[in-house]
């Protein structure tokens, strides 16, 4: 909803964010696959860390037994322990190699999961929640936050796992050869530690803060496309350039606050490192003086301490990556597991078979906390017949035939369809027995064919063909298919743009038809376009809405004259019902409505 | 500045020469941030040398002989000979390195990361300009999606090897160094040291030819994904209408499991490639070992000279490892850094391509003689759409522009407003050529079908940062009819304060057309063009509209394509065009008597009322 303030936004968000282990274990659950075969994965990840771990104890071997061997170099031995090491090395890699191919593996069948879970929610979400947060977002989730995980699910988690081994395997050596010295250098990496992990809340905070302006970027950078033309037109593109990149810098900023704050944390280790290292030399020293440590333990410890160190940092600089990673993550999760406010009935009513009505009982209906939009609705719609919806814009029609389609649910009261409730329905009931057509002729890419298909998902191509052909017989839109380039394997461009307006809707009342609905809303489907096909239009719809029961927001003095029923709203309240006739010798609201009409069409 | 700009992001030779050239833009975009972190990452170099050393000195003359109960030594022997103190300075001296370090690191890595962070911005930068400097018709040509992509991932991709480049760069000092000490001491461990480097060299070229095509082939899948997603959150309302969710989320699904086995495809190949560089060090370190063996047993060097080059190879591997980073994040970057440089080189518009001024006085005259109008899609030629078009708006005058769907109406519209160029013949505006008026947007103003309403108040959304006053910006809104609505609007702020969500959300589609009629009109343009600008307003208000231009006479010439009959009959003049050409010109009235396919095109209405009593009658 905030556009205005996308920072607070995102820092609001923060706080109601879930922990690691709950993302995690939420994370796990959408995508089982994460945790398939991960025992074995991070055993033979241990095998390769492992290995990894011999080679420094090679190199001492070569040292001392074969370099420093008192009978001189002894070559035949270093051949032979380095014959072992390129082995070890060797096996090493290709275990490796396994090890990342099967989180690669993984890690993709994972992600591709989340993304088909977040995106088949966004379409449960309703129609308002849709609307209120901003589409290129849920795009961004999808798509940015997604990605921003791979490397986490590829490698980087696993690896956190086999370092976090490694330090132990080492600190497990430290003891073994002085218990006081590895406390001493655990000791001096507590603190450092304490602090590090404290930065990370902030740390995720300022990703997270990244990630939503980036939304917001994405959105504004949509908005901007959509206007190049009125850009362009009125010589306002550095304004608008502008604006996207007074966005860009804010994120950059953000970003480098971001990049200070990990490279201090990162610091703290290395700085942990040194300081580790003196301290183990100065208390080890003193324990060596009162003959309690030989100097070789003290000796090995710098190299030891060395050992321990690697991989905690590296751990520290990936909880940096893992921190953008899980605010990823947890956006998708997020989605995923966002309320779906139109919820689908745990035990569902069926509608009656056969022709039925629709009842609008004492229906009313508030969007967050605005204004009421209906203050109270009631009527009915008897079955087979057409009701017409007139008033201004704002009056709350287009509310009205929302909540018929149950695209979402009223505030309070009742929309009831052959006598059930829509919120005992099935979607799939609802949907097959119930068509909108809606505003928008939307159109998805691809061919006239590929768009019917939407009405008849189950129809067989050859079948789907030949209902089509039919539809448009029985619409009387076949001349109209003949013009198109390619009939009914016409491309219709993105957002169905490549036709106009109304040969959109055609495509719309053909899809509808195709569904043989019982009862049918019509949201404003007859706004302007060339006479021709308006015609083909309004003979279509005549022909859709024969002996159905019907919805339709009216704009033209024609549908209204046409339907059985007229319903006058004005600012949310239904100031009249009737028939067309009735209320024209009533003298009241539509018949002043209609004298405006007939004057402009005889115009 | 364009050329520079096409320059800065021209990418062209060799595979090393373009990923030379993605390294340079950066280290050029962010010149201070790369150096001053690569100078931090060159002083930590040396400080590894030096914690190394003062490691072994502290060992042999603090450690050994204070537990030996020997005298301490070195530098330590001269300021103390208590033990204790001796291993306190040491202690220190290490917390003290350990400092440095860690400053160093905070300079390198933040400093570091603001470079990237810069890189990154200007990328997008780039991709923000391009916006509105891309023809027309390659917006259409192109997805909304690819610009996004380009904007989000690709601007992050590209920037991906210079997170090492820093410490690569500042690291090679320690590599250079370590390498001379090496040839020194003895050539035959130098050369065997050296073979690590062409065999990194190797691998990564193998690994660039590689993965390449597939990282491509995933960047293209990933693209089709948020291309669908797009899509389908967009027609939201319809998917829902249809009950189509189901299929929406199969038709995601299969794309999205292309995208799947291709990334895995691209992770198979780095899951090689990442464990053989981590193996090269040791590999040779294990061959160091052998020539080592056999030069001390001949007596060549000595067995502290073999530790120390196993020490050395280390250092050396540490710059050739984060060249493998930063070759390895190549292939992906290189593809990136081509997508978003297709789209700076296709941004050829130019913001004012004018230099004529023209006086601001009364209504506009516009002409097209024998006009050829073209789309340029950006990418190639520019497809010739309307041929031959000559007509002429009158000062002052209403013309409307008749014809089918795809007769070539709108590209008129958008010569007129230097949209869409002529590639032969001439537009005018006052007798002037088009193309070189200058601030033609004070003249000609364009609303088109699609309203452009972004997520601001009102005030922004009709001024678009203009300075009017809101007195103005009121008159704009009552000439467009929708000041009602405005004063009624109360959403984050009051009447021109109000917020419009994005893409004007919160607004129907007749509103959201008005408020851009009112954004025209606030500019008091001298020619107003309504591509089809009034399609979702109720008829009433339209003709409310249309009439409130003309009626106070000094209103713009307006050139209007409309589909409704009332709208065409308040036009001045009919221009009836067909297939990319004019077919006639003249009053309604004329056009009516004189040419049959304009009658039939606009008495569709009336014919159908006609049928429609006939048939009443048949029944009655």
């Amino acid at each position: 909803m905030s556009t205005t303030a996308p920072g607070a936004a995102a820092a609001q968000d923060d706080e109601a964010r879930m922990g690691v282990r709950q993302t995690f274990s939420r994370g796990f659950a959408i995508s089982p696959e994460l945790r398939k075969g991960l025992g074995v994965t991070l055993l033979l990840a241990l095998v390769a860390a492992s290995a990894r771990a011999t080679i420094p104890y090679l190199t001492q071997r070569v040292t001392d037994d074969g370099l420093l061997a008192e009978a001189g170099v002894n070559v035949n031995l270093v051949h032979w322990l380095v014959a072992g090491g390129a082995v070890v090395v060797v096996i090493s890699m290709l275990v490796e190699w396994r090890v990342r191919r099967r989180m690669v593996i993984a890690a993709e069948a994972g992600l591709a999961t989340l993304r088909k879970r977040a995106f088949h929610n966004v379409h449960r979400l309703s129609v308002l929640t849709q609307n209120s947060e901003q589409r290129g977002r849920y795009v961004s989730r999808v798509t940015g936050d997604v990605d921003t995980m791979r490397d986490l699910m590829q490698w980087t988690g696993a690896g956190m796992v086999v370092a976090a081994m490694e330090s132990t395997v080492v600190f497990v050596v430290m003891a073994l050869y002085s218990w006081q010295l590895a406390l001493v250098v655990v000791g001096c990496y507590v603190p450092l530690l304490v602090v590090t992990l404290r930065i990370q809340p902030v740390i995720r905070r300022a990703f997270s803060d990244i990630r939503a302006r980036m939304a917001d970027l994405l959105g504004r950078t949509s908005e901007q496309l959509v206007g190049v033309a009125t850009i362009r037109s009125y010589g306002v593109q550095e304004r608008m350039r502008t604006k996207l990149r007074d966005e860009i810098d804010g994120i950059a900023q953000r970003e480098r606050r971001a990049s200070w704050l990990a490279s201090a944390s990162f610091s703290m280790t290395a700085f942990g490192q040194s300081f580790a290292t003196g301290a183990a030399l100065v208390v080890g020293t003193a324990l060596g003086v009162r003959g309690d440590l030989s100097v070789g333990t003290v000796a090995a410890f710098a190299l030891l301490v060395y050992m321990f160190s690697g991989p905690l940092m590296w751990i520290i600089e990936m909880l940096a990556e893992m921190q953008r990673a899980m605010v990823g993550w947890q956006r998708v999760i997020e989605l995923v597991d966002a309320p779906t406010t139109v919820a689908e009935p745990t035990t569902p009513t069926p509608i009656p078979d056969g022709e039925v009505d629709l009842t609008v009982d004492s229906v009313r209906l508030t969007y967050d906390d605005d204004e009421e939009v209906l203050k109270g609705i009631s009527l009915t719609v008897p079955a087979g017949k057409r009701l017409a919806l007139v008033g201004q814009t704002g009056s709350g029609k287009t509310s009205l035939a929302r909540l018929l389609s149950r695209f979402f649910d009223p505030t309070s009261g009742e929309i009831r369809v052959g006598g059930v409730d829509v919120r005992d329905v099935s979607f799939k009931q609802l949907r097959s027995r119930l068509a909108v057509v809606p505003q928008e002729g939307f159109l998805f890419e691809g061919s006239v064919l590929d768009n019917l298909l939407y009405a008849r998902p189950d129809t067989d191509p050859d079948g789907l063909r030949e209902a089509a052909r039919a539809a448009f017989v029985e619409l009387g839109l076949e001349p109209w298919l003949e013009t198109t380039a390619h009939g009914l394997d016409t491309q219709v461009g993105a957002r169905g743009e490549l036709l106009s307006a109304g040969e959109r809707q055609l495509i719309g009342i053909a899809r509808a038809y195709l569904r043989d609905p019982d009862v049918l809303i019509l949201d404003e489907a007859t706004s302007a376009v060339d006479p021709a096909t308006e015609l083909r239009i309004s003979r279509a719809l005549e022909l859709l809405m024969k002996g159905r029961t019907s919805v339709v927001i009216a704009h033209r003095l024609s549908t209204a004259e046409r339907a059985d029923i007229v319903a006058v709203m004005d600012s949310g309240e239904l100031v009249e019902l009737g028939p067309h006739d009735e209320l024209v010798a009533a003298d009241g609201p539509y018949a002043r409505l209609h004298r405006a009409w007939v004057a402009q069409t005889r115009d | 500045m364009k050329g520079a700009r096409r320059a800065e992001y021209e990418l062209s030779g060799s595979y090393a020469a373009k990923s030379l050239h993605v390294l340079g833009h950066a280290l050029r975009t962010s010149p201070g941030r790369f150096g001053l972190s690569i100078g931090a990452a060159g002083v930590f170099g040396v400080l590894t040398v030096v914690f190394g050393s003062v490691l072994g000195l502290i060992v042999d003359q603090v450690v050994i002989p204070a537990i030996g109960g020997e005298p301490i030594r070195g530098w330590w022997g001269e300021r103390t000979q208590d033990p204790g103190t001796a291993v306190m300075i040491a202690g220190a001296v290490f917390v003290g390195i350990g400092l440095m370090n860690a400053v160093l690191i905070v300079i390198r890595r933040g400093v570091q990361g603001g470079a990237v962070a810069t890189v990154g911005a200007r990328h997008r930068t780039v991709v923000a300009d391009a916006i509105a400097a891309l023809p027309l018709g390659w917006h259409r040509a192109n997805p909304a999606g690819r610009m996004l992509s380009a904007m989000s991932s690709d601007s992050e991709t590209a920037t991906n090897p210079l997170h090492p480049l820093a410490f690569t760069v500042g690291s090679f000092t320690m590599m250079i160094a370590a390498g001379y000490r090496l040839v020194i001491m003895d050539e035959w461990m130098a050369l065997t040291a050296m073979t690590v480097v062409p065999a990194i060299l190797v691998i990564n070229v193998v690994y660039e030819r590689v993965i390449s095509p597939l990282w491509d082939a995933g960047q293209s899948l990933r693209a089709e994904v948020s291309n669908i997603a797009h899509e389908s959150f967009e027609g939201g309302t319809v998917v829902k209408a249809l009950g189509a969710e189901a299929r929406e989320s199969s038709r995601f699904a299969s794309k999205v499991d292309g995208l799947r086995d291709a990334d895995t495809r691209v992770g198979a190949v780095s899951s090689w490639f990442e464990p053989l560089m981590d193996a090269m060090v040791p590999l040779s370190s294990l061959a160091i070992m052998v020539v080592g063996a056999h030069r001390a047993a001949a007596g060549a060097v000595s067995v502290g000279d073999v530790v120390t080059a196993i020490y050395l190879l280390a250092l050396m591997a540490v710059p050739i490892r984060g060249v493998g980073w930063v070759l390895g994040q190549m292939p992906s970057a290189l593809v990136s850094f081509q997508r978003i440089a297709r789209i700076s080189a296709a941004a050829t518009e130019v913001d004012e391509p004018g230099h004529v001024s023209v006086p601001r006085e009364g209504a506009g005259h516009i002409a097209f003689k024998s006009a050829h109008v073209a789309a340029d899609d950006g990418d190639g030629e520019p497809v010739i759409i309307v041929r031959d078009v000559s007509l002429e708006l009158h000062p002052g005058t209403v013309t409307a522009l008749v014809g089918a769907t795809g007769a070539g109406k709108t590209t008129v519209a958008l010569a007129a407003a230097r949209l869409s160029r002529a590639v032969g013949g001439e537009v005018l505006i006052d007798h002037t050529d088009i193309q070189v008026v200058q601030a033609l947007g004070s003249h000609v103003a364009l609303v088109p079908q699609t309203a452009f309403v972004f997520a601001g108040t009102v005030r922004e959304n009709i001024t678009l940062g203009e300075d009017f006053s809101d007195d103005d910006v009121w008159t704009a809104l009552r000439r467009a009819a929708v000041d009602d609505l405005v004063s009624g609007l109360n959403h984050h702020g009051t009447g021109l304060d109000a917020t419009l969500e994005e893409r004007g959300m919160n607004l129907s589609g007749g509103q959201r057309q008005r408020i851009a009629i009112a954004r025209a009109l606030v500019r008091e343009p001298r020619v107003l063009v309504l591509d089809d600008a009034t399609s979702a307003v109720d008829p009433g208000v339209e003709q409310q509209i249309l009439a409130a231009l003309r009626a106070d006479g000094a209103g713009p010439t307006v050139l209007l394509i409309a589909y409704r009959l009332a709208s065409i009959v308040l036009a001045d003049r009919v221009i009836h065009v067909h297939d990319g050409t004019v077919v006639d010109a003249g009053s309604h009235r004329e056009l009516l008597a004189r040419d049959p396919g304009y009658r039939e095109l606009v008495t569709a209405y009336e014919i159908d009322s006609q049928q429609r009593r006939d048939e009443a009658g048949e029944v009655s």
